[in-house]
């Protein structure tokens, strides 16, 4: 019986595998599925788009395209790779992926029966080299089942800049998900090709976390994983090729991110959410005119342009995540915030202003709290310290603190500052607008060095203060700076 | 509970992906379990039992960053070595490639072997963590008592996927948890979640399958945050 294994080749191709037969647990394939696969392989592999393209997963070596091999060897190599699963096996060894005997065939002429290399398993060793494997015995114990899953693992992946992008889940189903996703841009690709005569298959012309996030998005909307109950899951997407220039990149979607986008759709998030996505495409219109500009002059001197790679920038950097956090803040959820006082201090009315903005702070919350792992204490003494200073603000109409509260890059005066609004709202009968222990809770990280992201803090503080300043704002419009699609309206040093 | 502490400290590691083997090696960013037991049986200087073993460790580096190798890929070959007669047995030819390296790693281990501290004092072999090359050192060993706190927080390690708590932070990965010795060193993989994120046992994004623990194992030298210390996840290698 076949069952997820937590390797990413084969638990992809047993993916693809499912996705193929339209089924959902490995437990309900039967031979007759594992037999189609095999077939519609043995029918495609051997020939255009995909005898050309799959020399990125398997070289040139691999049983469809060795270019010595005779039409029967590779009819006999192509039954001995798809159809191994059949035969009991006699092997000795245990398949490292599966644990199940190995396939008691010979994959190559090199090669012990029973083990694989670089034209079946991507990235590992030729059939002759040593190095890596213990004892000096090339290439790995490798089972039927297994064999075929690997087979299959390419027609799961996205094809990408001339590599695979495959993209592994904890959580098998969502792994599913993704391959299922993937065939079907397969199948129609190389259906196309194959009606064309071309001999290419097509590639995603999207950047790899633009890919990845916009198609997690994509099954999140159309899945039970939207349900705030649903089982967590991370994600771990390979971006390889086992060509002429062997390469991995392995990009990471953690638990905390895949939860915070999950819920980021959610009723209570999906108008701040909407927005944020909404402002980081003007920079995909950007690139689409420079794209324009580039063809229109190729074609000008009779060449043909380099297809441009779509990004999103919010995308690509959610894989920066969590390390990358206060950066991400800044640069959207900081953005979004003056974005949005900007636009309602120039459309609406004071009286309309106040409830327009909301859902800044409550993005902002999850984000904290799903990515960043804040301390809920510290959540709620930095969202009081922004209402207490907004109160502040708009009751004292103090602009000069407001300005060097957005914009001071020196510590000691931003503390200054603060204390010298504090000074003055107790002159004036007050109670203070922080006191030594929230200061602590808000400035000081704890154990490591004291104001070590004092800046993110800052940060924090100030959406709060301008979600709850936007009716002040409308009547002080010019104490905010321009805001800008790129962020050159932030503090100096918090763009890029 | 009395535990083995043992700090280590270097200038770079790296934690092979087992499979990814040409081109690009990179690297885990916390050693996988099958590390742990073969850096134990290096300072011990034998093969222990490892169904004897329990650890937890938090592992740190400063920046993950690629530098360039060359392997000597090597096959096996024959006839006889040029101007002799000494039979040639391999050749090779020398590969490039990228290897990722964790810069400035330390580690600091807990091990359910007080017994095992004069051992570790005096390493039978060169401490080496990940690579042959990346030579380290020890720059604490000492036998601490462990204390059971009603709450804790974890960052910078390792959990199994399948420990009755879960958290909703981290990365779930595949990693090798055992290499049989006595089998040619066949490998048996365990997924576990890599948390280097601080997450609190009374965190929201911490789930429990059943009734919470009453108390957790806590290091009491750890730094103090929010009125908790640092907890301990132990792992089994057998």
């Amino acid at each position: 019986m076949m069952q997820w294994t937590g390797d990413p080749y084969v638990d992809v191709g047993l993916a693809t595998i499912l996705a193929f037969r339209n089924k959902e647990d490995p437990a309900q394939l039967t031979d007759d599925d594992l037999r189609a696969m095999a077939e519609w392989i043995a029918e495609n592999y051997a020939r255009n788009p995909l005898k050309s393209f799959l020399t990125v997963a398997f070289t040139s070596n691999a049983w469809f395209a060795q270019p010595s091999f005779t039409p029967e060897k590779r009819e006999e190599r192509g039954k001995v790779h798809l159809f191994a699963w059949q035969q009991a096996s006699s092997g000795t060894e245990r398949c490292v992926f599966t644990g199940l005997p190995s396939a008691a065939v010979p994959l190559s002429d090199k090669l012990a029966p029973g083990r694989a290399a670089r034209a079946q398993i991507p990235l590992t060793q030729g059939d002759e080299d040593i190095n890596f494997y213990p004892n000096g015995d090339s290439g790995l114990a490798i089972s039927g089942q297994a064999l075929l899953c690997l087979q299959a693992f390419p027609l799961g992946c996205a094809k990408l800049s001339g590599r695979l992008l495959a993209v592994h889940a904890s959580q098998p189903a969502v792994t599913l998900a993704f391959a299922r996703e993937f065939l079907a841009i397969n199948r129609k690709n190389i259906a196309l090709a194959q009606q064309a005569g071309e001999t290419k298959l097509p590639e995603t012309r999207y950047g790899i976390g633009t890919l990845l996030v916009d198609t997690l998005m994509k099954i999140i909307a159309e899945s039970r994983y939207l349900a705030d109950d649903s089982a967590p899951f991370s994600i771990i997407a390979y971006h390889l090729t086992n060509g002429q220039t062997p390469e991995i990149a392995i990009y990471h979607l953690p638990l905390g991110v895949t939860g915070f986008l999950r819920l980021a759709r959610t009723p209570r998030y999906s108008a701040a959410w909407g927005r944020i996505a909404q402002a980081a495409l003007p920079r995909q219109a950007e690139d689409d005119g420079a794209a324009g500009n580039r063809k229109r002059l190729a074609k000008a001197k009779g060449a043909t342009a380099k297809p441009t790679i779509q990004r999103n920038p919010l995308y690509e950097d959610l894989l920066s995540l969590p390390e990358e956090a206060p950066r991400f803040l800044r640069r959207y959820l900081l953005r979004d915030a003056l974005h949005q006082a900007k636009s309602l201090t120039a459309t609406q009315s004071d009286a309309a202003v106040p409830a327009a903005g909301s859902a800044s702070w409550d993005l902002t919350e999850l984000f904290l709290k799903e990515v960043m792992s804040m301390d809920k204490t510290r959540i709620e003494h930095i969202r009081a310290l922004g209402d207490r200073l907004a109160d502040y603000v708009a009751a004292e109409n103090d602009r000069r603190f407001f300005r060097a509260f957005y914009s001071e890059q020196n510590y000691a005066l931003l503390r200054n500052a603060l204390l010298k609004a504090n000074t003055n709202a107790v002159r004036r009968g007050k109670p203070p607008l922080i006191t030594f222990d929230q200061f602590i809770e808000v400035f000081e990280e704890g154990e490591d060095i004291a104001y070590k992201d004092w800046k993110l803090a800052r940060d924090l503080v100030l959406i709060r203060m301008i979600e709850r300043l936007a009716a002040w704002l409308s009547d002080n419009a010019d104490a905010l700076p321009e805001p800008s699609a790129d962020g050159s309206s932030l503090p100096e040093d918090e763009q890029t | 509970m009395r535990v083995l502490k043992i700090i280590l400290e270097g200038v770079t590691t790296s934690f092979r992906y087992p499979n990814f083997m040409l081109g690009v090696q990179p690297s885990y960013e916390m050693p996988p379990p099958a590390t742990i037991y073969g850096h134990i049986c290096s300072a011990l200087g034998e093969w222990v039992n490892p169904a004897d073993i329990q650890f937890a460790y938090r592992f740190t580096f400063e920046r993950k960053l690629r530098d360039l190798e060359h392997i000597h890929v090597l096959a096996p070959s024959g006839g006889r070595l040029p101007g002799t007669r000494m039979p040639k047995v391999l050749e090779g030819n020398v590969n490039p490639f990228w290897r990722e390296v964790l810069f400035q790693p330390r580690l600091t281990l807990y091990l359910n072997k007080p017994e095992w501290e004069a051992a570790f004092r005096s390493p039978r072999y060169p401490v080496v963590l990940g690579r042959s090359q990346d030579l380290c050192g020890y720059t604490d060993v000492r036998v601490i008592e462990l204390v059971e706190r009603g709450a804790a927080y974890f960052e910078h390690t390792l959990i199994p996927f399948d420990h009755p708590w879960k958290t909703a932070k981290g990365v779930v990965v595949t990693m090798p948890r055992l290499l049989d010795y006595a089998n040619n060193r066949r490998p048996t993989f365990a997924r576990y979640i890599i948390l280097r994120q601080r997450v609190a046992s009374d965190d929201d994004s911490v789930l429990y399958f059943g009734p919470p623990p009453q108390t957790y194992w806590v290091d009491p030298e750890s730094p103090e945050s929010a009125g908790k210390q640092m907890g301990l996840v132990f792992h089994t290698l057998a």
